[in-house]
């Protein structure tokens, strides 16, 4: 089993705290991504894992070992590096091979881990470079490799020795964007192949909803949410998840609470929108912030005034920017609807079941 | 010729006039000279010379004396290069970590490169002599003892090149990204393994430049013989460039000027042979 598990895990840069008291489970065979804005601790949890940074205080196991103390090269995990990391004055075949020869590898049908041959290494070096497509490149030094091919090399290194878990720090980010696409359904499939557990660190929210099984989202060193990309998208726990997941974000509007015989109802300054019947009781006159995806927002003579200030067409869709009471709101709609104008006025509104509500001091969910 | 090419190529000759003035009086017009003074043999007054031609060449290039100094600027050579090449670097793989500090270090360790030959001289003198040194028992390099005068001045000149290899071996760890370190600990290799397999070639072209560069210095050693030494005891320590600089009295100076051109041939040919020999080993990054 090789899960992995952060308990209370801090790690401090002298006054700077990295990664502030992490609690989260990576199960056995889990795609998990880390996500977050650049400096916000993601990177620094990855590299504990490794063991490239070391821990100020917690526990961190994977598997059954608790791997506080363990050194990387013991911890039995690969990581793919954002730059690659490729060893230039090395070939493709030398750079895959190069994990397989300093440490004991299990081989089938034998008992006990052991050094591979020569002819062993060779052989696991050309099956993963078939399976990555690059059979033809192993007598290549990476300078003589494109970007794509380079990242293919890192990968193959980090597969060929079998690892536990298979760490990535943002492995797509110096690829274009049409390869970034294709690699990501590779990413997938490999994943699917190989049955280990992926951690794969990204600031790119499109990355991270199309291949994780499940994504922690971190900010400023603390977990945000943990959850299945439906999950996260569909309740974001607190304004800062349901800011950053989601393009165009999701529009956020302070409003106060009017309770009307019973009903709730948000007064936005422009107008007055049906909020959901939540478990907890709101108060007539508390401050929140409403919270609405820009495909749930119609304006189809809504409750809310607002005026026109931009439109964004993108193809099959347009994003109708207006002002509700000085907030800037996004609308998406299909593009076949009819054109508004800089300056209309529209009536804007959604379903109530599509509102959602946080706390204007604490900006978490209040559900 | 175009108007245009012919105002390209008036440029071109007036931009490079400058350098090939100072090539022309600084290399060119002494290297004729050389070898005409080679060519002659002067009376012990300077004050006549006659055509001695090719005779002085063949004489001096196969006479003891500059086989002598030959023999003892390739043993300084020998002493210096390996050994210095091999402290700085591992000085520069020591400093090259962030520890509070260490730009301390790294000062004191390239401070030779701010001292002249003279200083550093005059340092070590000090540091060996019986009486007042710092350093005991000095019998292994005592420069009193034709057996290890050489030692001693060779000692002398790897500790004053030291801070040159220093810096520039520390210039090359530092540009190997952290990540490429780190892929070798994930990858799991020890330290020995990691300073052979990885940390070594990728800075091989730094250590080549300092390979030869050192092995010029070698050859062109004379400070520091001068100072602490002066040839001595015995000739022991009269490398070529000495016996070159010991060539002045007029009688002399053809001998002198067929051993200059010998060590600028001698010192050519062991660079080339450098080149080919090593730089088949040097990765030179992408």
């Amino acid at each position: 089993m090789s899960e992995i598990v952060f308990e209370g895990v801090t790690k401090r840069f002298g006054d700077v705290t990295a990664v502030d008291d992490l609690d989260l489970r990576i199960e056995h065979e889990e795609f998990m991504v880390l996500l977050g804005p650049s400096g916000c601790g993601k990177t620094t949890a990855l590299r504990m894992v490794a063991g490239l940074d070391s821990i100020t205080s917690g526990t961190l196991r994977i598997g059954d070992r608790v791997v506080n103390d363990v050194e990387a090269k013991h911890r039995n995990v690969s990581m793919v590096f954002q730059s690659y990391a490729l060893y230039p004055h090395l070939t493709v075949f030398k750079n895959i091979e190069s994990p397989l020869i300093p440490r004991d590898m299990s081989v089938e049908g034998e008992e006990h881990p052991r050094r591979l041959r020569k002819d062993e290494r060779a052989e696991r070096v050309r099956a993963v470079a078939e399976t990555l497509g690059l059979g033809e490149l192993l007598g290549r030094k990476p300078a003589a490799l494109s970007g794509g091919q380079r990242q293919r090399v890192a990968l193959a290194r980090a597969i060929v020795s079998r690892p536990a878990a298979f760490l990535m720090d943002e492995p797509l980010s110096n690829l274009d964007a049409k390869l970034r696409s294709q690699t990501r359904i590779e990413l997938s499939e490999l994943h699917t192949r190989l049955a280990t557990t992926f951690v794969f660190v990204t600031h790119d929210q499109v990355e991270a909803m199309t291949m994780a099984d499940r994504l922690a989202i971190i900010d400023q060193g603390r977990l945000q949410q943990v959850g299945t990309p439906r999950e996260v998208y569909d309740r974001p726990r607190n304004l800062f998840v349901a800011r950053f997941i989601g393009s165009p974000p999701m529009n956020t509007i302070p409003a106060t609470v009017r309770v009307d015989e019973g009903e709730p109802w948000a007064d936005t300054g422009a107008g007055r929108l049906r909020l959901p019947h939540l478990d907890a009781a709101l108060t007539d006159g508390a401050p929140v912030v409403i919270g609405v995806r820009p495909e749930d927002l119609h304006r189809d003579a809504g409750p809310v005034q607002t005026t026109v200030r931009a439109i964004e067409w993108l193809g099959p869709e347009r994003h109708v920017l207006c002002d509700v009471a000085g907030t800037m709101v996004t609308i998406r709609e299909p593009a076949e609807k009819r054109d508004p104008q800089p300056g209309e006025l529209l009536a804007v509104g959604c379903e109530p079941a599509n509102v959602h509500v946080f706390d204007a001091q604490s900006e978490e969910r209040i559900t | 010729m175009t108007a245009k090419k012919m105002r390209e190529s008036l440029w071109a000759a007036a931009l490079l006039l400058p350098s090939l003035v100072i090539f022309t009086a600084f290399f060119f017009y002494p290297l004729y000279r050389l070898v005409d003074l080679g060519l002659h043999q002067q009376n012990r007054f300077g004050t006549s010379s006659r055509y001695v031609g090719l005779d002085q060449f063949r004489d001096v290039l196969t006479g003891s004396e500059f086989l002598d100094g030959l023999s003892i600027t390739f043993r300084f050579v020998l002493f210096t290069v390996p050994i210095g090449l091999v402290l700085g670097v591992l000085l520069a793989v020591a400093a090259n970590r962030q520890l509070r500090g260490i730009k301390i270090f790294h000062t004191v360790f390239a401070s030779t490169v701010a001292s002249s030959v003279a200083v550093t001289s005059v340092i070590f003198l000090m540091l060996i002599n019986p009486q007042v040194g710092y350093l005991g028992d000095v019998s292994f390099f005592s420069l009193a003892d034709p057996d290890t005068a050489l030692r001693g001045v060779a000692l002398s000149s790897i500790w004053a090149n030291l801070g040159l290899t220093f810096i520039i071996v520390l210039a090359a760890l530092q540009s190997i990204p952290d990540e490429i370190h780190e892929a070798a600990v994930l990858d799991g290799y020890g330290p020995a393994r990691k300073l052979f397999k990885i940390t070594l070639p990728l800075i091989s072209p730094s250590l080549l430049f300092l390979t030869v560069v050192l092995v010029i210095f070698g050859f062109q050693a004379f400070g520091q013989i001068d100072i602490l030494t002066g040839g001595g005891p015995a000739g022991s320590t009269e490398t070529l460039v000495y016996k070159i600089f010991n060539s002045q009295q007029p009688i002399a100076q053809g001998r002198g000027a067929v051993m200059a051109i010998g060590l600028f041939g001698v010192t050519f040919l062991v660079s080339l042979a450098q080149l080919a020999l090593l730089e088949r080993r040097v990765h030179y990054g992408n």
